[in-house]
C-alpha cells in the first residue's frame, strides 16, 4: 500500500467525528444500541414514551386470510348446522343474502394446559397454545385483498399512509447501528406491495428493508447490492479508502458547515460494514442442526417459511426493531385465499405450522420471548358459509389473530365471534386497535406518535384505535 | 333558535316525569349510558364522536352530525335504537359488542315512553361553527396580489435586477452582507444543471471560463431555455407535483400503458414555453375547451389524464367509497399542487387551521363527482377516449368505428337501467372490456376525462361518510380565494371549466404565488415559502413575502411564462453568489433563510443517474414515445435497462427503478414538491456495488483510456467531466497512488479498464459528483 496514502487515512480517522475505526470493529450480532450514536444516525434508538412490555416486534402475516372457524375458532353450531341457508351480510354488496353454512371438514383436539381448541391444521401450533394469546374478535375494514392488506399494514384501505413498521421505527429508531431498523422477508409486489413497508411522508430511512421477495426462494435471500461481484473485498476497501480520501477534501473544500456532507462519509462506512456483517446475520449454517430440524429446514414442505422464521429470530437477536416474515406470493389468489378447494389450506397450514412453532419455542427458549411481541394473521378472515360449494369468501366481519411474548397475556382468549364464527360480538377488537396494542406493549402512545404532514398530525391509528389492556398480564 | 325551539317543545322537565318514568331512566337507562356510552359522547369526557353527546336530554335530541337520536314515541325511527339493535352494518353502537337483547328492549320501550329524562343541559353543547372568513383575510397568502415597491438598498453595485434589491435590502437590515460571486466553472456546472440536468462539457466549460462575460452567459442561458433536454428537466418537476405514474399503485397495481401521453404533454409544454396557467386550465378542463386544430384538441384531451392518473385501489368493493375516494385524490392534488392549501382535511369537518369549509369541499367535491373518471367493474378502470385522427378514415374504418361507439354507448345505456351491485359490476366490466381493453378501432386513446351523466350539485358526506348525506351543496370553489364561489353552473355540465379558469384567475391570489415559490425553489433548493404545498396556517411564512408578491405578480403580468421568469432569477446577483457562507452569516442565519449565499445542493436522481450515462457516453437519444412495449406485464419483473433520460423511464407505483428510489425519487402517490434529501447507507451501497454504476463507470473509464495516454490526463479528463474543475495537487497525486497500488495486476487491456473503472466509480460516488455547490 502506498504510504502517503496510509498517512491520509490515519490522518482521516483521526479527524473526524465518527470514529469509524472502531465502529468497524464492532461485530455486528449482539451489538446493541446506544452507545455510539457518534455517527449523526437518524435511526439512532430513541427511548419509548411509555413503559414497554416488548422491545421488537415479529411480524407473521398470513397473506390472503386463513380461516379462523378451520384452524383456532371452534364453533359447534356451524358443524351442527352446516348445509343449512342462514342469513349474512355480504360485504361486497352490502345487503343481507341467503348462505349455506359450511361446517369445518377439520376436527378440533384440546391442547395444553388451557385446552385451547385447535384443528388438525395446526398440530405445531397446538403445542405451543399455553404462550399465545388469542384475539378471537378480530374484524377490520377493506373486503378485497389489496384495501384489507393496506389497512392491516398501514391503517388505511386507500390513502397513502405509513406502513406500521415504519411507524415503530420512526417511534423507537434501532437497537443496532449496523442494521436497519425495520426488515421485511420475502414481501410481495402485489395487493399493495411496497407500501406494505414504505414510508410514505415519513423520512425515507424508515422505509423497510427487504430481504428477498415473494416467489424467491428463501434461501436466496439477500439484501440488494451488499456485494460488487467485480472486486475483491480488498479491492473494494481499497475503493473505499480512495472515495473517503477525495470525500475528505471535497468536505474539507465546501465547508464543515454543511452536515449532510459528514452524513454521505458516515453512509459509506457503515454501508462498508453492512457488506460485511449483513451477510452474517442471513447465514443460517451457523445455526446448530437441531435448530434448523426444529423450523423443518431442509424439509420440502417446510424450508421456505422455516428459513424466514429463522432469519427473524436472528434478527430479533441482533436487535432489528420491526420484522415482518410474510407468508406471501403475487397471484391475484394470494397463498390462503380458498374461495374453492378449502382443503388447500392443509397445503398453507403444512408449510407454516412448524415454523412457527419453532420460532415461538425457540424465543422463549432463548429468553427472548420475554420481550419480544409475535403477532400473527392474515388480512381478514374466511366466511363460515361455502362460496363456489367448497371454498370461503373473504371475511372481513370477525376473525382470529394471535400474540405471543413481549407482555402480552400467555394461554388466553380475548373476544368471541358469533354462534358461526361470522361476526365479532364480544369484546370486539378493530385492526386499529390491534395497532394501538401493538404500540402500547412497545412503550409508544398511538395518539402522541404523530407526524406532521400537510399541515395535519397524522398517526397509525388515524383518529381511533383503543389499547386491548385486558390483553396484557 | 331553531334547536332552541326544538328542545323546548319536548321540555319535559324533570318536576314532570312521574315517579314510575324517573325510575325507569334510573334504573334501566342512566345506568347503561353511563358505562358504555359517555366515554366517547359526553361534555365531561370532552368527547363529541359524530357531534354526539349523550349525557343531557338535549344533547340526545339534537343529536350528531347523522341528525337526532331520537323519534319520540317511534323507536323504529330512532337512530339511536338503530344503532344499539345493530341493524345498521355502518352504525353499530357500542362499538366494541352490541348491547344485551334486554338492555336493547328496555331502550326501545324507553323511547316509546318518549323518552323521559331528568338530565338537563346546564352547558351549552360544541357545535361546529361556520368559518369566520374575514379574520383570515390578513394572511398573507389570501391577500390580493399587488406589485411592491423595489426596495432602496446602500450597495446599490450589487443587484443586477430587482429581485437582488429585496434580497439585498433585507440582508442589510440585517447587517449582514452577500456572499461572494460564484467562480465561472461552479456557476456553469450550476446553471447547467438547474436548467437541463446534465453536467457542461468540458469543451463549453473552458469556453465559458476563458470568456465569463454577461453577455455570454446570456446566450448559454438562452440556448439552454431553447432546448429539448430544459422541458425534460422542469416537465420531470411538474410530474413531481401531479403525483404522475404510469400504474394504479393500490392492491391490484394495473399498468397505465397510454399515461406516456400526458408525460410528453408536460416535457412538451415546458420545452415549447406553454404558459403555466394555460397548462393549468388544459390539465382540469382541456376536454372542455374549445380548439382550433386536431393537434391543439388532442394535445387538451391529453392534458386532462392529469385527473385520472391518481393512485387508487380500483378493487374497493364499496363502489360509491371508490368514487369518492377518487373526488377526493383529485381535490387534494389540484389543492396542493397548484394553490398549496390542503383542502383534503376538510373532508370530514371544516378545515382545522384554514377557511376551508367543509362546504367548500363538497362544493368542489361534486364538480369532480360530475366528472367521469373511473369505468365501474368489480375492479374499476381508469377513463380512456380515443383522440381524433389526423389522417380521415376510409368509409370502412368509419363504419367499424361507429359500430364499436354504437357498441359502448349500447353498454352505457344498459348500465343506467340497472340499479342492482352485481349486475352493474358485469355491464361495467363489458364496457372497460369494449371501451379500453379492446379500445376503439382505427384510434390512438388517451387517459381523459368526460363530464358525467348525473353532473349536479351534491349533498355533504357527514363526517366523511359516503353513505352518510347531509343538506346539499351547490358546486363551487373555497369561498377565501374567489369574489364569487359559488357560480353559476349550466345544466348538463359538470362545473369544471369555471373551476380551471377559477385556479388561474386574477381574484385567485394562490396559485401565481404558489408556482413562483416553485420556480424559486427548484433554483435555490429551497422556496421562498418552504412549505410549498401548503400556504395555510400550518404552513411556514415566506421569508420575503414582497418578493414572492413581485414574483408572483411579475409572473401574471409576462402571461405565466416560467422560462421568463428562471431567466430573471439565474441572471441575478442573488442567484450567482457562491456558496460559500461568510462566516456571520453562517452564525446569524445557518438555515440560510435570507440568501447570503447560494446553497449547496443534492443533484436529484434524474440527474445522477442521467449525468452517468452521459459521460459514460452510453445516453440514448429519446423524445417521448410508448414506455412499454406490452400492455400487461408485472411491475416487479419490469427490467429498467434503457439507458435513456430517467424522466422517460416508467414510473410504475409498485416499483421505482433502483437509483431512482434509492435517492429520493419522488413518492409517485402524492403531491411531492419537496423531495426528501436523505443519506443512507443504500445509496453507498448502490454507488459502490450495483451493476448500473460499475458498468458505467466501466464505459466512463474506456473513454478516458482511449483519449489519454498519460495517467494524470486521464485523471485531469475524468476531474472536468465528473465535477467541472481541475483536480487539485493532493487529488492528483491521491488518484495516482490509488491507480498504482490497487491490488490487482495490470497486465491486460481489461484488467486496465477494470482499475480505472475502479477509479472512476469512486469519482461518481464522491461528494463532489452527487453535489452541486
Amino acid at each position: 500500500m502506498n504510504p502517503a496514502y496510509s498517512a491520509s487515512r490515519r490522518h482521516f480517522l483521526r479527524n473526524t467525528a465518527c470514529g469509524l475505526g472502531q465502529v468497524a470493529l464492532a461485530s455486528m450480532l449482539g451489538q446493541t444500541a446506544a452507545a455510539s450514536s457518534a455517527l449523526d444516525n437518524p435511526l439512532a434508538a430513541r427511548d419509548p414514551m411509555i413503559k414497554p412490555t416488548a422491545k421488537r416486534v415479529i411480524f407473521l402475516w398470513m397473506m390472503g386470510g386463513p380461516s379462523a372457524v378451520d384452524t383456532f375458532d371452534y364453533k359447534p353450531e356451524l358443524q351442527k348446522r352446516s348445509g343449512d341457508k342462514v342469513k349474512f351480510w355480504n360485504s361486497r354488496y352490502r345487503e343481507f343474502r341467503d348462505e349455506k353454512v359450511y361446517g369445518s371438514p377439520w376436527n378440533f383436539h384440546h391442547y395444553g394446559q388451557t385446552g385451547h381448541r385447535v384443528s388438525d391444521l395446526f398440530p405445531h401450533m397446538g403445542q405451543v397454545v399455553d404462550d399465545l394469546c388469542f384475539v378471537q374478535s378480530m374484524h377490520t375494514e377493506g373486503v378485497a385483498h389489496g384495501p384489507a392488506s393496506l389497512f392491516m399494514h398501514t391503517g388505511s384501505t386507500n390513502l397513502i399512509r405509513p406502513s406500521m413498521g415504519a411507524w415503530v421505527s420512526y417511534g423507537l429508531g434501532t437497537e443496532n447501528d449496523n442494521l436497519p431498523s425495520f426488515m421485511t422477508i420475502s414481501a410481495p409486489a402485489t395487493k399493495g406491495g411496497p407500501r406494505l413497508y414504505g414510508p410514505a411522508f415519513l423520512p425515507a430511512h424508515h422505509q423497510g428493508t427487504m430481504i428477498g421477495r415473494a416467489d424467491m426462494p428463501a434461501k436466496d435471500a439477500r439484501i440488494p447490492h451488499l456485494q460488487n461481484p467485480d472486486f475483491s473485498m480488498m479491492e473494494q476497501r481499497h475503493k473505499l479508502d480512495f472515495l473517503q480520501e477525495i470525500n475528505q477534501s471535497q468536505y474539507a473544500r465546501l465547508g464543515k458547515h454543511e452536515s449532510d456532507l459528514d452524513a454521505v462519509i458516515g453512509s459509506y462506512e457503515l454501508a462498508f460494514k453492512m457488506q460485511r456483517h449483513a451477510p452474517e446475520l442471513l447465514d443460517l449454517t451457523e445455526e446448530s442442526e437441531a435448530t434448523r430440524k426444529l423450523y423443518g429446514i431442509d424439509e420440502k414442505e417446510t424450508d421456505d417459511y422455516g428459513r424466514q422464521c429463522l432469519m427473524a429470530r436472528r434478527m430479533a437477536e441482533a436487535g432489528v426493531r420491526f420484522i415482518q416474515v410474510n407468508y406471501s406470493d403475487n397471484k391475484a389468489t394470494p397463498m390462503w385465499d380458498q374461495h374453492s378447494k378449502l382443503h388447500l389450506h392443509e397445503q398453507h397450514a403444512k408449510a407454516t405450522d412448524k415454523p412457527v412453532a419453532a420460532l415461538i419455542k425457540d424465543l422463549k427458549a432463548r429468553g427472548l420471548l420475554e420481550d419480544t411481541l409475535v403477532i400473527w394473521g392474515g388480512e381478514f378472515g374466511r366466511t363460515p358459509y361455502s362460496q363456489n360449494g367448497d371454498g370461503r369468501d373473504h371475511n372481513p366481519r370477525g376473525f382470529t389473530m394471535f400474540m405471543a411474548g413481549g407482555g402480552v397475556k400467555a394461554g388466553y382468549v380475548h373476544g368471541a365471534t358469533d354462534e358461526f364464527g361470522f361476526q365479532a360480538v364480544q369484546d370486539k377488537v378493530h385492526m386499529h386497535d390491534l395497532h394501538a396494542t401493538m404500540l402500547h406493549a412497545l412503550g409508544l402512545d398511538h395518539e402522541k406518535l404523530t407526524f406532521r404532514y400537510a399541515g395535519r398530525d397524522f398517526r397509525l391509528t388515524d383518529v381511533h384505535g383503543r389499547v386491548v389492556k385486558e390483553l396484557f398480564a | 333558535m331553531g334547536l332552541c325551539a326544538l328542545a323546548c317543545s319536548h321540555a319535559l322537565n324533570a318536576n314532570e316525569l312521574s315517579a314510575e318514568q324517573l325510575h325507569f331512566f334510573e334504573e334501566r337507562i342512566r345506568p347503561v349510558l353511563v358505562t358504555h356510552c359517555y366515554e366517547c359522547h359526553s361534555v365531561e369526557a370532552d368527547k363529541g364522536k359524530g357531534g354526539l353527546y349523550l349525557d343531557s336530554r338535549l344533547g340526545l335530541i339534537q343529536g350528531g352530525d347523522s341528525g337526532s337520536s331520537l323519534s319520540l314515541g317511534n323507536p323504529e325511527d330512532s337512530l339511536l335504537i338503530e344503532a344499539i339493535a345493530y341493524d345498521n352494518p355502518d352504525l353499530e353502537m357500542p362499538p366494541e359488542e352490541p348491547l344485551p337483547d334486554h338492555v336493547v328492549e328496555d331502550f326501545k320501550q324507553w323511547v316509546a315512553m318518549g323518552a323521559p329524562d331528568p338530565r338537563e343541559s346546564t352547558v351549552a353543547l360544541p357545535r361546529q361553527e361556520g368559518v369566520d372568513y374575514d379574520s383570515f383575510r390578513d394572511h398573507w397568502a389570501y391577500r390580493p396580489i399587488e406589485r411592491p415597491a423595489t426596495p432602496e438598498v446602500k450597495d446599490a453595485d450589487w443587484p443586477v435586477s430587482e429581485i437582488d434589491h429585496f434580497i439585498l435590502a433585507r440582508l442589510e437590515s440585517e447587517g449582514l452582507q452577500p456572499a461572494g460571486v460564484a467562480e465561472p466553472g461552479v456557476l456553469l456546472r450550476r446553471i447547467f444543471m438547474d436548467l437541463v440536468g446534465l453536467p457542461p462539457s468540458v469543451e463549453q466549460q473552458k469556453e465559458f471560463e476563458a470568456d465569463p462575460s454577461e453577455e455570454r452567459l446570456e446566450a448559454i442561458v438562452d440556448e439552454l431555455l431553447g432546448s429539448r433536454e430544459f422541458g425534460e428537466r422542469w416537465g420531470r418537476h411538474w410530474l413531481d407535483m401531479v403525483r404522475f405514474a404510469e400504474s394504479t399503485g393500490g392492491g391490484r397495481s394495473m399498468r397505465m400503458p397510454e399515461a406516456w401521453r400526458y408525460r410528453d404533454y408536460v416535457i412538451r409544454s415546458f420545452a415549447t414555453g406553454k404558459p403555466l396557467d394555460q397548462m393549468i386550465r388544459e390539465q382540469i378542463a382541456g376536454d372542455l375547451l374549445p380548439y382550433d386544430s386536431v393537434e391543439q384538441r388532442r394535445e387538451q384531451l391529453i392534458a386532462t389524464g392529469f385527473l385520472v392518473l391518481g393512485p387508487h385501489n380500483y378493487e374497493l368493493q364499496d363502489k360509491e367509497l371508490l368514487r369518492m375516494e377518487i373526488v377526493d385524490e383529485q381535490i387534494d392534488t389540484i389543492g396542493q399542487a397548484f394553490m398549496a392549501m390542503t383542502v383534503g382535511c376538510a373532508r370530514c369537518h371544516n378545515h382545522m387551521f384554514d377557511p376551508i369549509s367543509h362546504d367548500d369541499y363538497f362544493a368542489m367535491a361534486a364538480i369532480l363527482r360530475s366528472t367521469h373518471s373511473s369505468e365501474y367493474g368489480n375492479v374499476n378502470n381508469w377513463v380512456e377516449r380515443p383522440l381524433p385522427r389526423d389522417e380521415p378514415m376510409t368509409a370502412e374504418q368509419q363504419a367499424e368505428y361507429e359500430q364499436w361507439e354504437n357498441d359502448v354507448q349500447a353498454l352505457r345505456d344498459k348500465f343506467a337501467e340497472n340499479t342492482k351491485g352485481e349486475t352493474l359490476k358485469k355491464i361495467g366490466g363489458d364496457i372497460i372490456k369494449k371501451a379500453i381493453k379492446e379500445g376503439p378501432p382505427h384510434h390512438e386513446t388517451a387517459m381523459a376525462v368526460r363530464d358525467a351523466e348525473d353532473a349536479g350539485d351534491y349533498h355533504i358526506n357527514i363526517r366523511g361518510d359516503v353513505h352518510n348525506l347531509g343538506k346539499p351543496v351547490q358546486r363551487g370553489f373555497l369561498t377565501i380565494a374567489s369574489s364569487n364561489p359559488r357560480p353559476e353552473i349550466p345544466e348538463g355540465e359538470s362545473g369544471r371549466l369555471q373551476l380551471a379558469n377559477w385556479v388561474v384567475s386574477e381574484e385567485n391570489p394562490l396559485t401565481s404565488r404558489v408556482m413562483a415559490n416553485r420556480i424559486w425553489q427548484y433554483l435555490f433548493g429551497h422556496g421562498i415559502v418552504r412549505s410549498p404545498a401548503n400556504f395555510g396556517g400550518m404552513g411556514e411564512e415566506p421569508s420575503h413575502p414582497e418578493l414572492l408578491d413581485w414574483l408572483a405578480h411579475d409572473l401574471q403580468q409576462e402571461g405565466w411564462s416560467a422560462q421568463a421568469m428562471i431567466r430573471k432569477i439565474v441572471l441575478s446577483s442573488t442567484y450567482q453568489q457562491s456558496s460559500q457562507p461568510r462566516p456571520e452569516a453562517l452564525e446569524q442565519d445557518p438555515d440560510n433563510f435570507l440568501l447570503a449565499r447560494q446553497s449547496l445542493r443534492r443533484m436529484e436522481a434524474e440527474s445522477i443517474r442521467d449525468s452517468m450515462l452521459h459521460l459514460a457516453g452510453t445516453l440514448e437519444p429519446f423524445e417521448g414515445g410508448p414506455t412499454f412495449s406490452s400492455k400487461n406485464g408485472s411491475e416487479y419483473n419490469y427490467k429498467f435497462n434503457h439507458p435513456v433520460r430517467s424522466v422517460y423511464l416508467p414510473v410504475l407505483r409498485n416499483r421505482v427503478e433502483g437509483l431512482l428510489s434509492a435517492f429520493d425519487f419522488a413518492n409517485p402517490n402524492m403531491v411531492a414538491t419537496d423531495r426528501a434529501v436523505s443519506t443512507v447507507p443504500a445509496q453507498a451501497l448502490f454507488l459502490m456495488n450495483s451493476e448500473f454504476v460499475s458498468e458505467q463507470s466501466r464505459e466512463a473509464a474506456r473513454r478516458l483510456l482511449e483519449a489519454e495516454t498519460e495517467p494524470s490526463d486521464r485523471v485531469g479528463m475524468a476531474f472536468r467531466e465528473a465535477f467541472g474543475r481541475d483536480p487539485e495537487a493532493a487529488e492528483l497525486e491521491a488518484s495516482l497512488a490509488f491507480i498504482d497500488s490497487f491490488p490487482r495486476e495490470r497486465t491486460t487491456p481489461e484488467s486496465e479498464v477494470e482499475t480505472w473503472a475502479a477509479f472512476q466509480q469512486a469519482l461518481f460516488a464522491s461528494i463532489d459528483f452527487r453535489y452541486v455547490p
